[in-house]
């Protein structure tokens, strides 16, 4: 390897150019000195002498820029290194905050939907409770009166006579009344209303100086008495009362109207007075 | 020597004047640094194997360097620039390892 | 041979620790590690819009559960109340204790009923006779065989009646003249009021769900 016909790298080019192929990777591994080496060392045998000096102050200058192009590299990396590393540093930085943040805010999420899931459940547990609620109310409001209520029942419209008012036994007086709605109760009376007004655990019928009062108010004849309950048995179990058979005579006796009619419809008010100021509830019912 | 002189010279004028070179070109420079290390160890082989030529040298230096910038500039170009820089990188490599193999067995005969 | 072997092996667990030790970016490209970051920002952008839209509807969701709870707080009052009306519970407050003696057996329902529209009539709203029945709106009184029966219940004399409201109004609503009491001494009997400022109505009216009646569509 030490004479130069060994040592030229032309040689395996030259066994090669002859061959159809040669692998670019073997090319590459045998092929590393530039072929116009040898050429022009082959000529120069032949004609001898030295490249002319010009050449070789090319090649001075060649390395001059080599020298220069190798320290500015140098120079240029030395100084993008700490602005690379920092930039990727502050990258890195930043991902990881923003990593932080988002495990941050799921968790936040995620609390968030426990807590609104198990408002839900609440709320529609709580549904349930209000319908309940709800219906108490309402079953409860009939009966005490606060509601008002319509379904089948009677109605029953009795008047004074036609003599004239002060002659004993021709007026309607307020006990005849309260034995009336007493009697329509017994015969299974759900709701009365007296002329529209609601009778209820508060509500009386008294007599006050000429007229009837029904809740503090003055009512005229004739009376209007309406109640819900079973049309069909109502107007018979009302008649068999002692009321009812009372109401009869004064019909009989002081022509006194009185009337039962069964309807298929009767509407009745409700008494929206539903705040007591003594009586307290000692234990739900 | 002269040679060795101009390369320190260089090296040194570079560190120094630190002149800035266009942005446009940075991304070249080291590709070009590379190239450029082919050509002067190719020529140092050819020295060590007594076939040196200065003409050669010159020619081989600055087509290499052009080259190989050139070829990076296309791959950017296209798209590929950083894998075209590692496939002209791994090419002067080789070429580079065989010359410095070369001159290792001329400087200690093994 | 040796040291050179030992250098390499220096050499490559140098290597690997500084591999394990780095953080787990040290591989990652400045272009996947933009890329990381932009993704991560899209993810909190849709996480925030997320927890945002979750707030909107637990607001919701607590002021609704609010307001139920006000509007719950007024049903049970207004319960209370109801309960109270119906007579479904025991009932407390001041009032009057009202005896009536008939030794003469000469008082009749209609007297306890005028009795006790006077007692309405004076603002009595819990009623209960006898400490056995419970005086509502829809309580009868009737006689069978000259026992007096209210809702069905026989109650012999002496009689007495507990209601509650004021007890200076509801007394006076008793002896007045013409009253109560005047008609009961009329038949023989005698009438006591006794005020109180607690009186307990305990007996209770149990209520069937009507049959009849709807509730009218407002």
């Amino acid at each position: 390897m030490s004479d130069k016909p060994d040592l030229s790298t032309g040689e395996p080019r030259s066994d090669s150019s002859g061959d159809a192929y040669v692998g670019l990777l073997t090319q590459i591994m045998t092929q590393t000195l530039d072929q116009d080496y040898l050429d022009v060392a082959q000529r120069r045998e032949s004609s001898s002498g030295d490249s002319p000096p010009r050449w070789q102050v090319g090649a001075v200058a060649v390395l001059l820029l080599f020298g220069l192009m190798l320290g500015l590299a140098a120079l240029n990396t030395a100084q993008e290194k700490p602005v690379v590393a920092a930039e990727r540093a502050e990258l890195i930085e930043q991902i990881e905050s923003n990593q932080g943040k988002l495990d941050n805010q799921q968790a936040t999420l995620a609390s968030l939907s426990d807590e609104v899931t198990k408002l839900q459940q609440l709320l529609a547990a709580n549904v349930a409770d209000d319908r309940l609620l709800t219906n108490q109310l309402t079953s409860l409001g009939i009966d005490a009166g606060t509601l008002a209520v319509t379904g089948p029942g009677v109605e029953v419209t009795v008047d004074d006579s036609g003599y004239s008012v002060g002659e004993s036994g021709g007026v309607i007086l307020d006990s005849d009344l309260q034995l009336l709605v007493n009697a329509l109760w017994q015969a299974g009376a759900e709701a009365i209303a007296v002329d529209e007004h609601r009778m209820t655990t508060l509500t009386a019928i008294r007599f006050a100086g000429e007229a009837i009062t029904v809740d503090y108010r003055s009512l005229t004849p004739p009376y209007i008495i309406e109640a819900t309950g079973d049309p069909d048995t109502m107007p018979a179990r009302l008649l068999e009362t002692r009321a009812g058979q009372a109401w009869l005579d004064l019909e009989a006796n002081f022509d006194i109207q009185f009337e039962v009619v069964a309807k298929d419809k009767v509407s009745i008010p409700g008494d929206a007075r539903d705040n007591l100021l003594y009586a307290e509830a000692k234990g739900a019912s | 020597m002269i040679a060795v002189f101009g390369l320190v010279l260089g090296v040194l004028a570079g560190l120094w004047l630190e002149p800035s070179i266009p942005a446009a070109l940075q991304p070249y420079l080291p590709i070009a640094v590379v190239a450029a290390l082919d050509a002067v160890f190719g020529g140092l082989r050819a020295h060590l194997d007594g076939i040196f030529d200065d003409k050669v040298f010159v020619i081989s230096f600055v087509s290499n360097v052009l080259i190989a910038a050139l070829i990076v500039y296309l791959g950017d170009q296209l798209g590929v620039g950083g894998q075209l820089s590692t496939g002209v990188i791994v090419v002067l490599g080789i070429r580079i390892f065989s010359n410095v193999a070369a001159i290792r067995r001329h400087v200690f005969h093994a | 041979m040796a040291v050179l072997l030992a250098a390499l092996g220096f050499a490559a667990v140098a290597q690997m620790r500084l591999t394990g030790a780095d953080d787990d970016y040290s591989g990652q490209r400045r272009e996947n590690l933009i890329e990381l970051l932009e993704s991560l920002a899209a993810a909190a952008d849709r996480t925030q819009t997320q927890i945002d839209e979750l707030e909107q509807t637990r607001e919701e969701l607590l002021s609704s559960s609010e307001r139920r709870q006000i509007a719950v707080e007024e049903a049970r009052q207004r319960l209370e109340v109801l309960t109270v009306l119906t007579g479904t519970a025991a009932a407390a407050g001041p009032g009057v204790t009202i005896t009536i003696t008939d030794p003469e057996a000469a008082v009749t329902s209609t007297n306890l009923l005028n009795g006790i529209e006077e007692l309405r009539d004076a603002g009595a709203e819990a009623i209960e006779m006898n400490d056995r029945v419970r005086v509502v709106a829809s309580t009868s009184f009737t006689e069978r065989d000259g026992e007096i029966l209210v809702d069905g219940v026989k109650l012999p004399s002496p009689y007495s009646i507990e209601a509650i409201g004021s007890s200076h109004t509801l007394s006076e609503a008793v002896i007045f003249r013409g009253g109560l009491a005047d008609e009961i001494e009329r038949l023989g009997g005698k009438v006591s009021v006794e005020k109180a400022d607690l009186v307990e109505v305990q007996s209770l009216h149990s209520i069937d769900a009507p049959e009849y009646s709807q509730p009218t569509e407002s």
